[in-house]
């Protein structure tokens, strides 16, 4: 009986204590966020959607202390929410319903955590989403929202008192983002959105006078890289100011530009780094002074970031929020009267936290991390290492349940040392993983795994955030690709699998997959990168009674331990087939000599992998050379040697030299599919001794 | 086989030496030894035929790339001074060697021809149907060689040294079968390379006789 009271008594004091034994955050729930709002009281009022997809509103008092979550309404499969305060402080609510292919906007207002006045905005045929609304300054309703229908986007505008409906824009299937709008100073409505028109993702204007909506425009200077995740905010001058991540070449940096009288500014650059910044925010402190706030992710380090403009100069970036390895999706700002409310994403975990503009000052200002990590052709490379990169299925997940015992890595990598001898497979997988954290991850993966080989599945996580065009979402894929290929890394590219949730079975989600995965087959032939086209592959898989279906676990998204199987099976199809890399065994510059005459010339020898199973499915060796001295990247083709032609040596004489210099030769496998292997050991070639 | 047919071609040519002037020595065989004796103090001062010799070109970078022994054929053509057993002679020579070989790298094909004419001096002793003889001679090497790299002819000068013997068929006293070994050198320079074009030579050789 004393055995049974103690017992009891340790059970009662551990459940009293368990969230600290954890480190539990207080400030933490679980669901997804809608908008956040800042009280005059400076409270952080934020509503979100539970896993119940319930309305709630989350209340932080000013002291960031005390989190107090109350139900508002249950809602029946809403989407695109949005909240925001009209102009006599009340709370106006906007969201979507979807039922039988037509979609339904309502609007509602929230009084004492009651909504009211709830009716119907619009009806209309097809899929609406991405809603934005603004009041203007008669407290008038513009709303603005993304219609799908008929294979095609459409941007569409309209307002409440006149019930007038414009379109302003129309698109193929989701090339077209995330739609805002605001009212200016002067009662003119502005409607900003990113899309695709010639190059890369865009950020496009378009203007109502009171009359007419000007023709869409550009904003950023040039279409060759992605320009995504837009935000807009009205400025102290009362006109626009927009912020979107833009892809620099190396990594997505932070843009600002707004409008003044005679036009628009030129983009101004907020960060500078080598990391990826991403989601950024916009807010104005007081009204005037312009708060921009993002996330980033280094080195697993994930945090967010703000700078704000004081007069004519931007300050110093500070650390608002110093998270962990989870990624810190959408962190939106709010302020009132100098007070700042944060909310943020991670592992679908939603957190918040408020923080005085004063204090604003006195945080640590980073070190931007602009040293460039050196890249390198053909390092030395472990050839039995190959590496998984991409999210939670890479990581192996299932049933949404971290199992990575359970996922592909491990089994590709039985079948590998089974077929080549002892191998590695990096699981490089990370659960939630967009293609833009991804892209800022890859240089630092391949620098510090050193595999040979990269297997890259991702873009699962662009499909349902949509926030960025999956053309961008291929894009990313394509740089990851590149950035392989430039550390002499073969990667594998796959398409993404089919999916069996909500998602998958949601037209305008499931469009958008069909869509990334056609991006993702045009890669292969542009980067002559080999391919997986899993979707492909389990799509057709069929086993008596079994279909594809029967490869995914109960969450519908991951593959279950059947389809981990099939999935390392169908990576090592392709594997089996790679032009492994040859070895050069000899370099040397030599005279070829005939009775009365004779020429130097470098001489190189190689011979091919032992992995390599069929041969009749190459074409020839390329030959590629650098002077000595010249960066890693001079690598110039000298030759293609048909295997054809190559009878008894695999070599090359090359004599088109100068003699005074020592040059570098590395080799590689071309298949008939026009697919170039990783290039060989370098090997260096003197003068004649 | 193109050394099958050249053999083939000289054999087929002393047949027809046989043939042709083979019948006034039947005839004439009746005769018996006082004609042998006549042949041993008188043998026809003119000797004109064919030879064919096998050539090993000192030269290491030859046999690098060329195949060696090589293969020449050619003419000649010799007068005698008589005195009893002894003679003086010389002989004038003309030999056509052409090769096909690879770089040494690259394995790129590159042909040879080499044409030496020679003048040699001999001194031979008439011992029954065999005329051992020593010789000293001069040379006159033509070469050319085509290749991937250049087109190279020129010529150069060179000397020899050769032991050789003659046989004498009975019943054929205008035929003799020449046996020799030849030592020769003859350097050649092109492009900074110098190169021994002489080397040991075997030849035969089939001669048809007569007086002039």
């Amino acid at each position: 009986m004393r055995k049974k009271i103690f017992f009891g008594f340790f059970i009662i004091v551990f459940c009293f204590f368990s969230p600290f034994l954890k480190g539990e955050n207080k400030n933490i729930i679980k669901g997804k966020m809608v908008s956040p709002l800042m009280s005059p009281q400076g409270e952080l009022q934020f509503y979100y959607l539970d896993q119940e997809k319930d309305l709630n509103l989350g209340t932080l008092a000013p002291n960031g202390e005390s989190l107090v979550a109350q139900n508002i309404f249950p809602c029946e499969e809403i989407c695109s929410p949005v909240i925001k305060k009209d102009q006599n402080n009340r709370i106006q609510f906007f969201w979507v319903t979807h039922q039988e292919g037509n979609s339904e906007v309502f609007t509602g207002i929230i009084e004492d955590s009651i909504l009211t006045e709830r009716q119907i905005f619009h009806q209309e045929r097809g899929t609406i989403h991405s809603l934005d609304f603004c009041l203007d300054g008669s407290n008038d309703l513009w709303a603005v929202w993304c219609l799908q229908a008929k294979a095609r986007n459409w941007v569409v505008v309209k307002n409440k008192p006149s019930d007038q409906y414009w379109i302003l824009n129309s698109s193929d299937y989701s090339e077209i983002q995330e739609p805002k709008i605001l009212a200016d100073m002067a009662n003119g409505i502005w409607v900003f959105w990113t899309g695709i028109k010639r190059g890369r993702e865009e950020v496009f204007f378009s203007f109502f006078n009171g009359y007419n909506w000007s023709m869409p425009e550009s904003i950023n200077k040039n279409d060759r890289f992605p320009h995504i995740l837009l935000d807009a905010e009205i400025g102290p001058e009362g006109l626009p100011w927009l912020v979107w991540s833009v892809y620099d070449g190396e990594d997505y940096e932070i843009n600002v530009c707004r409008r003044t009288l005679t036009g628009w500014s030129d983009e101004a650059p907020i960060t500078d780094n080598l990391d990826a910044d991403l989601f950024p925010d916009i807010s104005m402190v007081w009204g005037h002074m312009p708060l921009i706030v993002w996330s980033r992710s280094h080195q697993k380090q994930n945090e967010i970031l703000c700078r704000y403009k004081q007069g004519n100069q931007w300050s110093e970036e500070k650390v608002l929020i110093k998270g962990g390895e989870g990624f810190i999706n959408s962190p939106k700002v709010c302020t009132e009267n100098g007070r700042i409310g944060l909310v943020w994403e991670s592992d679908r975990f939603l957190q918040s936290e408020t923080i005085n503009f004063i204090e604003l000052r006195e945080k640590p200002r980073t070190i931007p991390d602009k040293i460039r990590k050196e890249i390198i052709i053909n390092p030395s490379l472990k050839d039995n290492v190959f590496i998984g990169f991409g999210d939670s299925i890479t990581y192996g997940y299932i049933d949404s349940e971290p199992d990575p015992d359970k996922g592909y890595i491990p089994r590709l990598e039985e079948i590998l040392s089974s077929n080549f001898g002892i191998s590695e497979v990096v699981n490089q997988g990370v659960p939630s993983e967009i293609t833009a954290w991804g892209l800022s991850r890859m240089t630092e993966v391949l620098s510090e795994e050193k595999g040979r080989y990269l297997l890259l599945l991702e873009g699962t996580n662009d499909v349902i955030t949509n926030s960025i065009t999956m053309d961008t979402a291929a894009f990313n894929l394509r740089e990851m690709a590149k950035i392989c290929l430039d550390f002499g890394v073969f990667p594998l590219i796959s398409t993404l699998i089919p999916r069996d949730d909500v998602w998958g079975y949601l037209p305008f989600f499931r469009q958008r997959l069909y869509a990334l995965n056609k991006k993702i087959r045009e890669i292969p032939a542009e980067l002559k990168i080999p391919f997986v086209d899993m979707f492909y592959e389990f799509y057709s898989y069929q086993t008596g009674e079994q279909d594809w279906t029967s490869l995914l676990s109960e969450d519908g998204l991951h593959p279950n331990e059947l389809g981990y199987e099939f999935m390392a099976e169908k990576w090592f199809e392709e594997i089996e087939v790679f032009p492994f890399p040859p070895t050069i065994i000899q370099g040397i510059r030599v005279e070829d000599e005939t009775l009365f005459d004779s020429e130097q010339g470098n001489l190189i020898q190689w011979h091919e992998s032992l992995k390599l199973c069929q041969e009749n499915i190459f074409s020839g060796y390329k030959v590629f050379r650098k002077i000595d001295t010249e960066s890693a990247g001079s690598f110039q083709e000298v030759a293609f040697l048909p295997i054809s032609m190559l009878v008894d040596y695999r070599r090359l004489f090359d004599n088109d030299i100068d003699l005074g210099q020592n040059y570098c030769y590395t080799v590689c496998l071309v298949r008939r599919d026009d697919v170039e292997g990783p290039c060989s050991n370098i090997m260096l070639v003197g003068s004649l001794k | 086989m193109k050394k099958f047919y050249q053999l083939f071609f000289c054999v087929g040519l002393t047949a027809f030496f046989i043939l042709i002037m083979g019948e006034p020595s039947f005839a004439q065989s009746d005769e018996g030894t006082s004609q042998r004796e006549q042949r041993l103090v008188r043998p026809k001062n003119t000797m004109a035929g064919m030879t064919i010799g096998s050539i090993h070109i000192a030269s290491d970078r030859y046999k690098e790339i060329f195949e060696n022994p090589s293969t020449a054929t050619g003419i000649e053509a010799s007068y005698l001074f008589f005195s009893k057993s002894h003679y003086l002679g010389f002989t004038f020579e003309v030999k056509c060697l052409s090769q096909a070989g690879h770089s040494t790298v690259t394995n790129q094909n590159t042909y040879f021809s080499l044409t030496p004419l020679t003048l040699t001096g001999k001194y031979m002793i008439s011992l029954s149907d065999f005329i051992p003889y020593l010789g000293v001679g001069i040379d006159l090497f033509f070469y050319k060689e085509k290749s991937h790299l250049s087109l190279v002819s020129g010529s150069t000068p060179g000397f020899h040294m050769e032991g050789g013997i003659y046989y004498q068929p009975p019943l054929f006293d205008f035929i003799k079968i020449r046996a020799a070994l030849r030592i020769s050198r003859a350097m050649a320079k092109e492009n900074d390379i110098k190169i021994n074009l002489g080397g040991l030579e075997f030849g035969l050789g089939i001669l048809y006789c007569f007086d002039i």
